[in-house]
């Protein structure tokens, strides 16, 4: 699928816990380099982010239509950043996933997280699916018309950074305060929501997740500590 | 357009990382493109001085030229802008575009910077249309089939019709000017298109005798003056009747979800404000609690908040019912739209001195009348129920010792 036809190839898998936003992109930044070099292989960093907005390249202002007064008394972040896509939130409950990885065809890259996340609902038994025929407005994965999982990548030098975001039990009140995506009006759903008092934690959902995304890679899981990929003190923040 | 995956149909120019006129070399990042949900970082193949074709924002086909480097501008071949296959170019000016694999000209048919559909091309040049002089009416400005088809009939229209025909369709409405909708705007055109194509309404009107709120609205208002408190207008009269008649009558004050119906404990009032360019709908929550002052306070506040643009999302949201109300121009009665999922909406007409048929005398005689038009979603709320929840609220209104409790 992508490239190597080895069949040990491997992913390795890390998880972080919470991290905050820009710590993560700094994080991000510097795998990426290390992957572009040659130095690491495939990755997959499996996180939570504090509550925060993520505003894309190509969001206009109106996306944010509150004063910033309101979302600071909310006590969400608002960050700028350089993946494709408009708004999204980011909070407490939701697995957010970066594959820091080669990915030769950008738009198989994203495809084939649709069908990772699928999968992985589908073993909590929720019914979801990417909506390629909608257009790309609609990237990302739904359950009828509501939308539990979003992506958005950054591809340089052949390595993709950010990634997709799954609702498992977050607050999704704060999408409602968005125009989240560009698309007036979308319904969020999480898997809390649901499958109610059965949904199971993030912490099962996330180990889940990461298998069901190498599978969908035709990888093997490896799991690493973030000191295997030197970022176990704390990364600079980017200034 | 650089082709950065096989699926991938049309990008767009996020960001220039470069210059126009910046010389650039082997493997510099030129450019950040945006396809699908994907920010892509394109780098050169070449070096030399940089040409941009594109403009950041631009959303382009594959294969169309954004840039060019490695040729001064005022190279003669410099002006062509093909979207020629790029073969490691041994030539001076490489468009930097990325081989296209299902090209999409036929490469015999190439016109200078027109965009085009293959099959457009082939029928132009069949026919002999210049397909160069023509306004595209596909994405982006691309010439499609119609518009091939559009010409050849304008050009042989017949001597009687000496006009063009698609000049005179052009002109007939005078100059067009297309306006973006905003974001607000794009969410009620939306809602309202999914309301009406989607829910089987059906409207009931009835006139109220508004002679004792006329009366209550004149003692509140000499309250008022003493008490530099604000008088409740006959709106707010009319969202409190609401709210009380909607305790009596949960199925109106329900939500119509997913095949279910859904029935909420508190009444929340939404009343329909216009604002610049947009109708937002602020809620007054618990309205069947509140006293009629505090409902003509909150809903004073809402309105100011909603047209200074300070609203925030939690006073928009939870209303289980909406008041509209155009009394203010002058108009007697209309039906609303129903804000789905709600169960109805309750639209205001203007108070006006009618004539009417006194029950006692038999006489005619003028009184103050307003009209109330409920439109319901008959899923949840039939005809019936809606007709007694109807007339509650006029009993309300005619009565109105019970909305000052």
């Amino acid at each position: 699928m992508s490239g190597t036809s080895a069949p040990a190839k491997e992913i390795w898998v890390c998880h972080l816990g919470k991290v905050p936003y820009e710590e993560g992109v700094a994080m991000q930044e510097q795998l990426r380099a290390r992957r572009q070099a040659g130095e690491l292989p495939d990755m997959l960093l499996a996180l939570e982010h504090p509550p925060t907005y993520t505003v894309g390249r190509r969001a206009s202002a109106e996306e944010l239509p509150f004063p910033p007064a309101f979302y600071e008394q909310k006590g969400i972040e608002v960050h700028a950043t350089d993946r494709g896509g408009r708004v999204t939130y980011h909070g407490p409950g939701q697995l957010v996933g970066y594959p820091i990885m080669a990915a030769p065809d950008v738009i198989e890259h994203l495809r084939t997280m649709e069908l990772a996340i699928s999968a992985a609902l589908a073993q909590v038994g929720i019914q979801a699916r990417g909506r390629v025929q909608d257009g790309p407005d609609y990237t990302g994965v739904w359950v009828e018309d509501r939308k539990i999982a979003s992506l958005g990548v950054h591809v340089s030098r052949g390595v993709a950074t950010h990634g997709f975001a799954v609702n498992v039990e977050n607050d999704l009140e704060p999408f409602g305060w968005v125009v989240a995506c560009g698309l007036p009006d979308v319904r969020m759903t999480s898997v809390a929501s649901e499958l109610g008092e059965a949904a199971e934690e993030l912490a099962c959902f996330r180990k889940r997740m990461a298998y069901a995304f190498c599978e969908a890679h035709g990888a093997r899981q490896r799991l690493v500590s973030a000191s295997r990929l030197g970022i176990e003190t704390k990364v600079a923040v980017a200034a | 357009m650089p082709r950065l995956s096989d699926t991938m149909e049309e990008g767009t120019i996020l960001r220039w990382l470069k210059s126009d006129g910046e010389t650039v070399s082997r493997g510099e990042e030129l450019v950040e493109i945006e396809t699908d949900k994907a920010t892509m970082v394109y780098e050169s193949d070449q070096e030399g001085p940089l040409t941009l074709i594109a403009a950041e924002g631009d959303t382009l086909p594959v294969g169309t030229p954004i840039a060019r480097v490695g040729a001064s501008p005022a190279d003669g071949d410099g002006n062509t802008g093909l979207a020629q296959p790029s073969a490691p170019a041994p030539a001076a000016a490489a468009p930097v575009t990325a081989p296209a694999p299902a090209g999409p000209e036929p490469s015999g048919e190439r016109t200078e910077r027109v965009k085009a559909s293959p099959l457009a091309r082939r029928i132009a040049s069949e026919r002999g249309v210049d397909i160069a002089a023509l306004a595209g009416s596909g994405p982006g400005g691309r010439v499609v089939k119609a518009d091939v088809e559009g010409a050849q009939a304008g050009a042989t229209a017949p001597a009687a019709a000496p006009a063009a025909a698609v000049d005179a369709v052009a002109t007939a409405k005078g100059t067009t000017t297309d306006v973006e909708l905003t974001k607000l705007q794009q969410t009620v055109a939306r809602r309202m298109a999914e309301s009406k194509a989607t829910i089987p309404d059906f409207s009931i009107e009835i006139e109220v005798d508004m002679q004792e709120c006329v009366r209550l609205r004149e003692q509140l208002k000499q309250l008022a003056r003493d008490g530099a408190e604000v008088a409740p207008t006959y709106n707010d009269m009319v969202v409190k009747a609401c709210a009380l008649a909607l305790r009596e009558h949960p199925t109106a004050n329900g939500s119509y979800r997913d095949g279910r119906v859904q029935l909420h404990s508190r009444v929340n009032v939404g009343v329909a404000v216009a604002a610049e360019n947009a109708l937002v709908v602020p809620t007054v929550f618990d309205a069947d609690a509140k006293a009629l002052g505090e409902i003509a306070r909150e809903a004073r506040a809402l309105a100011d908040r909603v047209r200074a643009a300070t609203i925030t999302p939690p006073e928009l949201g939870g209303g289980t019912f909406t008041v509209s109300n155009l009394g203010m121009f002058g108009i007697s009665s209309f039906a609303a739209i129903i804000n789905p999922p709600q169960a109805a909406i309750m639209s205001v007409g203007a108070l006006q001195r009618r004539a009417v048929v006194d029950e006692a005398s038999g006489e005619v005689i003028a009184r103050a009348m307003l009209t109330l038009t409920l439109v319901c979603d008959h899923r949840i709320l039939y005809g019936a129920e809606a007709a007694l929840f109807l007339s509650r609220v006029r009993e309300l209104l005619q009565a109105p010792a019970a909305l000052t409790l």
